[in-house]
């Protein structure tokens, strides 16, 4: 992902050595919103597997 | 490498005594460690005490193995429970693989007359006298029912109540009948096997369900503090959002395969809020002792808050002469950000590599956290 920066009152793409007061940033590629649903989706899925496994390995 | 310990236990009582000697011979033979009372656990020196000795034997064990035959066992007033008894509840108590055998005929009086009896006495007991009855009085109950067989001590149906309260399964144990250790073994391996390889999941749901905690417990100081006035009070609601931001370390992932720790952030030291007000973002408050302006015009392209504002997108930020994080996100009309200082190896060619690694250490921490912090935000009127 691209890294943008921030000096003189402009923002560029930051190529190369930059001063140390610049403001360096890049926008993350997903939102929290996003990171949440798929941690959900992955948590439900990991859980009925592992309730699976154990109704195999339990069965007598 | 370890092996697995085998507590054996059960009553001493002739019935029992060859097989126990045999399972112990075989799971020793095949490998493992067991461990029993006649072979070598006892006896101690006298001022030893040997339940106590045993029970910390089970506590060392993996495995908890118990023979039911006829005989209750030794009872122990003070505990108002047998040595046996008191081994399976300390097993159960600390989570061990329990194995239990049980004579077919005790079994099988046991789940065709007694336990529907028990039940009953024991409602009936309850209703009347609104309270649990003690060991003793279910022992005597026992002894004076003409319908149950006398030759069984009574304290054995006493404990397989308490073992089908606890849902602990029962094996049949026909006496005169070898135990086919071997093909029992493969059996617990194989559904051993099946468990390990869920370590991960297992562990992963751990975290999540921490993150879910912080994010829960933070929501109810915000709703606490929402209610209290009219006017929410900003700078205590920064305060419990930055107490909530730890810090972390800093990984470079490798795909699937590995991750390589490249750095650490620490805990965030202040924050800031910003809210939209037509070409401008005007503050609104802070927390702790961070840089703060009155506004920032929106096409100001050095401030972090104009930038998210515009952008949209939750962004860390980074200065090197500040040796600072800024996590910034947008909710509605408002900015917030908040200040987690870096550690002081890193600089703006380090930034620059490491960049997603940063972000995914800041903003990936607790995304349920984030979420709840938007949506306190959201609802709050500028």
């Amino acid at each position: 992902m691209s890294v943008y920066v921030s000096k003189n009152g402009k923002v560029s793409l930051a190529v190369g050595d930059q001063p140390k007061d610049a403001l360096l940033f890049a926008p993350s590629k997903k939102s929290s919103a996003q990171l949440v649903k798929e941690d959900l989706s992955a948590w439900k899925l990991s859980n009925s597997i592992i309730q699976e496994r154990f109704a195999k390995a339990t069965k007598r | 490498m370890a092996k697995t310990k085998i507590f054996i236990s059960s009553v001493n009582e002739d019935g029992l005594k060859r097989l126990r000697k045999e399972a112990f011979t075989e799971l020793r033979d095949l490998g493992h460690e067991p461990l029993m009372w006649e072979q070598n656990l006892g006896p101690w020196p006298a001022n030893i005490d040997p339940v106590v000795k045993c029970l910390e034997a089970v506590d060392e064990a993996d495995i908890f193995l118990l023979f039911i035959g006829n005989n209750g066992g030794t009872y122990y007033k003070d505990a108002q429970r047998t040595v046996t008894h008191m081994e399976f509840i300390k097993a159960y108590d600390k989570g061990k693989t329990i194995l239990i055998f049980v004579d077919t005929t005790v079994k099988n009086i046991f789940f065709e007359t007694v336990k529907r009896w028990m039940d009953e006495f024991l409602e009936q007991y309850i209703s009347e006298s609104h309270q649990h009855p003690s060991p003793e009085v279910i022992l005597s109950a026992l002894k004076q029912n003409p319908d149950i067989p006398n030759h069984i001590d009574a304290y054995v149906w006493f404990l397989l109540h308490d073992l089908t309260i606890r849902n602990v399964y029962l094996d049949d144990l026909s006496l005169g009948v070898r135990i086919d250790w071997k093909e029992y073994f493969s059996d617990l391996l194989r559904r051993g096997s099946m468990l390990l390889p869920l370590q991960h999941s297992i562990v992963e749901n751990g975290r999540r369900l921490e993150q879910s905690e912080d994010a829960f417990r933070l929501l109810s100081e915000l709703s606490l503090l929402m209610q209290t006035s009219e006017k929410p009070n900003y700078e205590s609601i920064l305060r419990a959002i930055m107490n909530k931001m730890s810090g972390g370390i800093i990984e470079q992932q490798y795909g699937q395969y590995m991750s390589e720790v490249i750095g650490s952030y620490k805990a965030c030291i202040g924050a800031t809020l910003y809210v939209n007000d037509n070409d401008k973002m005007k503050y609104v408050a802070k927390c702790a002792d961070v840089a703060w302006n009155r506004s920032f015009r929106l096409d100001d392209q050095s401030s972090y808050v104009a930038l998210t504002y515009n952008m949209n997108k939750d962004t860390v930020h980074y200065t090197q002469a500040k040796q600072m994080f800024y996590y910034c996100f947008k909710r509605g009309k408002y900015v917030l950000t908040l200040h987690f200082p870096s550690e002081s190896d890193w600089d703006n060619r380090k930034y620059m590599i490491y960049q997603e690694s940063v972000n995914d250490a800041i903003i990936n921490k607790n995304p349920y956290l984030v979420e709840i912090i938007k949506m306190i935000l959201g609802g709050m009127q500028p």
